[in-house]
């Protein structure tokens, strides 16, 4: 169950919510735990919460027992026992399996063969929503560490914080410290939902996902699956679709989760702020998934040494950084040469500030979407393979020959540049000012996605 | 009515109060959904509402007379009606997909044959099936199944036998109460959710253009007292015919042509048809039950054959030459010889039309045998049983 199928808008969300209203304290607590408990089970497999109860109840120990203890050496080992638990889970679940084919890829070459047992490690099934809610887990404990934060006393507070179901399978990473409180706050007070805020915002994400995002994947995947024999023409509209693709199915979800979580009174952070409209790299990834950024930022880029310890230094550590966050991004070394890409060009830029500060203002936009769009193409890709594949036909490899070209999906990506490199998100405010006609046609589209959610018919007679 | 200002930036912006807004908002979406569900409920392409309907014209139903509808109707209910129906137990019942959908009496001399056939049965069919043989005074001699692959295909997933969801209970009424109000109960929200779907809503639409000129009364299924000919030169648009026995038809004027078919059997398995290319593996689950199903007919008396119903010779050749999905068809064979053995059925196994002396000719698309082919079928089931 996603937020984007009717048994969740018709029968998850309206009783939760309904229930929510009524209570308040631990109850209230323990119905938005439990609710997200069962959303989680129901997104992918009752299994899954398993691993989440695992890191959550070690976790909260740990923060416990960091706040009370005084030895620098103890608190150290319980630092350390709380980042392996949660580090080992990832590993075990996420990258496991590319550890083991790259072990086994590179003893090929060497002519030995690897053990059928290994299997067992390439093969786990990846519980959803596990790199958020482990990261989530580990600022709090770090911050702790840090003596930043106290530990919290309510554990159904914190179960909560880990597993609410607006932000727990694809975020925004929410921070202790920015959903505690007001957790606290709805537990004594009640809820008093933001309709208005909420319920239109969600609508926004809705139609980004559903009527934009999904198009254009129906148009490019196909191009995509042959992308190493694609024309130039056909290649390049198959990179801007996925650029348009990503980018509104991942902001379109986040406003979902936003506006979600007004509804029960709760402001998760922002994610997105209309990405491709940055100048430069760096102000993208100020803009890109904005609350991974802030992770990565203050947990592996400063305690890394930032840009404290000299030019080289900050080269190195940004560009660990970004390697790390491709990975964290998918298990996969296309993942990896991502996150590469993106280190290059926060360095270049870096270096040259100056030059590029000098460029007019359209150019570096238009220069920073152009290199963002290339650095997709390993991330779409399947393998490293297919990738330098796809950057062949970009250039010409195959020929500027263009093929059956869609003009549905030329549309929509016209449609979608235009929304991406122009409007005003919907978190910006825009939202404060819509008459009563832009919102019935946010009403229309909205009823237009319902719709269009249900994509296959389990009684309709035609098929046969 | 007042307006609320507020600073912006520096400006003074006007905020419409919340409450036109959201009305505004929350009328139209519920409004439009209203109209998509109440469209797609009034004509019924997903045949959820015409259980009764079809219940009594399946009862009421004469040799002479064909039941018609310019979209599918419900199918199950018709089957279950007609085995119910006093005085017209067949000897034979041919059950499966509408690949037997062609096998007709005048295939079976000397015997009564009722075609039992519906779209794409799931193994809850025949689970309901079963109960409705157990509580009706009716017993065949001789059931002929056929089993298409999709049937073992756990991503092949079917909400139509919920039509007999009253049988599906009954069959697994030692499964208590609580099961089954929460059967009903998952049923009438997949009624629910279908009626706000994109494919329903597209064939509501297309049903309702192309059959515009003969609103209101082709909104539901009928019963004709005309030649099969003669009905066919009174109609526009392509029609479900289903005849006294059972069996369907198509009328002429809409019959593929044999480029049509040729290109319908070469796209198969690229077409993923049935779901043929998404095919992990055999649900066991299924095959336990469905070998369960098995059983009770068998404990009842009747002689059971096991059919896997020939395709177009291309469709073949396309099946053959995937090595995956050929890896799963021997799979399926296996299974089935597994399921058959302990209980002394017979499996024909007539995939291979050549197998049946079957020509691309004697098919209606890629998977449809067409009479000429579906007699053969017959003679192949009246040689192994009694």
């Amino acid at each position: 169950m996603l937020f984007n199928t009717l048994s969740f808008l018709l029968l998850f969300l309206p009783l939760v919510l309904g229930l929510a209203l009524l209570i308040r304290g631990n109850a209230l607590l323990l119905l938005l735990a439990g609710a997200s408990c069962a959303f989680y089970a129901l997104a992918g497999h009752p299994w899954f919460l398993i691993p989440m109860a695992v890191t959550t109840t070690l976790d909260f120990g740990v923060g416990h027992l960091l706040e009370r203890e005084q030895s620098e050496r103890r608190r150290k080992v319980y630092l350390a026992l709380s980042l392996t638990a949660n580090l080992g889970l990832l590993a075990y679940f996420k990258y496991s399996g590319l550890l083991v084919r790259t072990a086994a890829d590179a003893l090929a070459t060497l002519g030995v063969e690897s053990a059928s047992r290994w299997t067992l490690f390439s093969s786990a099934i990846l519980p959803a929503g596990i790199s958020f809610y482990t990261f989530q887990t580990i600022s709090y404990v770090f911050d702790i560490y840090r003596r930043k934060a106290h530990a919290e006393k309510n554990f159904l507070k914190y179960l909560t914080f880990v597993s609410f179901f607006p932000h727990l399978v694809a975020g925004p990473l929410t921070r202790h410290n920015q959903l505690i409180p007001q957790l606290s706050t709805i537990s004594e007070q009640g809820i008093r939902p933001r309709w208005r805020a909420g319920l239109l915002l969600f609508a926004v994400g809705l139609c980004k996902k559903v009527l934009i995002a999904d198009r254009i994947a129906v148009g490019i995947d196909p191009i995509i699956n042959m992308i190493g024999s694609q024309g130039m023409v056909t290649a390049w509209l198959a990179l801007l679709g996925y650029a348009l693709q990503i980018y509104f199915d991942f902001s379109g979800y986040s406003d979902m989760a936003i506006g979600l979580g007004r509804l029960f009174n709760i402001e998760l952070p922002q994610n997105f702020n209309s990405p491709y409209q940055s100048a430069n790299p760096s102000e993208f990834w100020r803009r890109w998934h904005i609350t991974l950024g802030l992770w990565l930022r203050d947990y592996l880029y400063i305690p890394l040494g930032g840009n404290r310890l000299g030019s080289q230094r900050t080269t190195v550590n940004l560009m660990a950084t970004m390697i790390l966050g491709g990975l964290w991004h998918g298990a996969s070394w296309s993942f990896a040469l991502w996150g590469f890409i993106h280190g290059t060009l926060l360095v270049a830029h870096h270096r040259c500030q100056h030059t590029w500060d000098s460029w007019p203002v359209s150019v570096q936009r238009g220069v920073t979407f152009a290199g963002v769009c290339l650095a997709w193409v390993p991330f779409r890709a399947r393998t490293i393979q297919e990738a330098f594949g796809w950057y062949g036909a970009l250039f010409g490899a195959n020929g500027g020959y263009v093929g059956a070209v869609s003009p549905i999906l030329v549309g929509y990506v016209l449609i979608g540049l235009f929304v991406a490199l122009q409007l005003r998100n919907a978190y910006r405010g825009t939202l404060e000012r819509f008459s009563p006609l832009r919102a019935a046609l946010l009403g229309v589209g909205t009823a237009i996605a319902v719709v269009r959610m249900g994509t296959s018919s389990s009684f309709l007679y035609y098929r046969f | 009515m007042s307006r609320t200002l507020c600073e912006s930036g520096g400006h003074f912006a006007h905020r419409v109060p919340t409450n036109r807004v959201l009305w505004s908002f929350g009328l139209t979406v519920l409004g439009a959904l209203a109209l998509v569900y109440g469209l797609d409920a009034w004509v019924d392409v997903s045949a959820l509402g015409q259980h009764d309907l079809v219940t009594r014209l399946a009862k009421e139903q004469q040799p002479s007379q064909l039941l018609v509808w310019a979209a599918a109707y419900d199918q199950r209910a018709w089957v279950a009606a007609r085995l119910r129906r006093l005085g017209a137990c067949p000897n034979v019942l041919v059950a499966g997909s509408s690949t037997m959908g062609q096998l007709n009496g005048s295939m079976f001399p000397g015997k009564v044959l009722l075609n039992g056939w519906m779209g794409a049965p799931s193994i809850e069919d025949f689970e309901a099936l079963t109960a409705v043989l157990s509580g009706s005074p009716c017993t065949p001699r001789v059931i002929a199944v056929g089993l298409d692959p999709w049937f073992f295909n756990a991503n092949f997933e079917e909400e139509r036998w919920r039509s007999l969801t009253t049988e599906y209970v009954q069959y697994n009424r030692n499964d208590g109460a609580v099961w089954a109000a929460s059967i009903r109960a998952r049923g009438a929200w997949e009624r629910i959710k279908e009626r706000l779907t994109q494919p329903a809503l597209l064939q509501t639409l297309m049903f309702l253009y192309y059959n515009r000129h003969e609103l209101p009364s082709v909104l539901s299924p009928r019963l004709v007292d005309l030649p099969f000919a003669a009905f066919c030169s009174t109609i526009a648009t392509n029609y479900d015919i289903r005849w006294f026995d059972g069996h369907f038809s198509n009328c002429p004027q809409f019959i593929k042509t044999s480029g049509q078919v040729e290109s319908a059997a070469a796209a198969y398995v690229s077409d993923n048809t049935n779901q043929i290319a998404n095919w992990p593996e055999i649900d066991a689950r299924r095959a336990s039950r469905f070998a369960t199903v098995l059983r009770r007919w068998r404990d009842k008396g009747i002689d059971v054959v096991l059919i896997t119903p020939p395709v177009h010779p291309t469709t073949y050749r396309r099946l053959s030459d995937d090595a995956t999905i050929l890896r799963r068809l021997n799979s399926l064979d296996s299974t089935l010889a597994n399921i058959t053995k302990p209980l002394g059925l017979v499996v024909e196994r007539l995939r291979d039309p050549a197998s049946l002396g079957c020509t691309a000719d004697e098919f209606i698309d890629g998977h449809h045998p067409g009479s000429r082919c579906s007699a053969k079928i017959a003679q192949a089931i009246t040689k192994v049983t009694r």
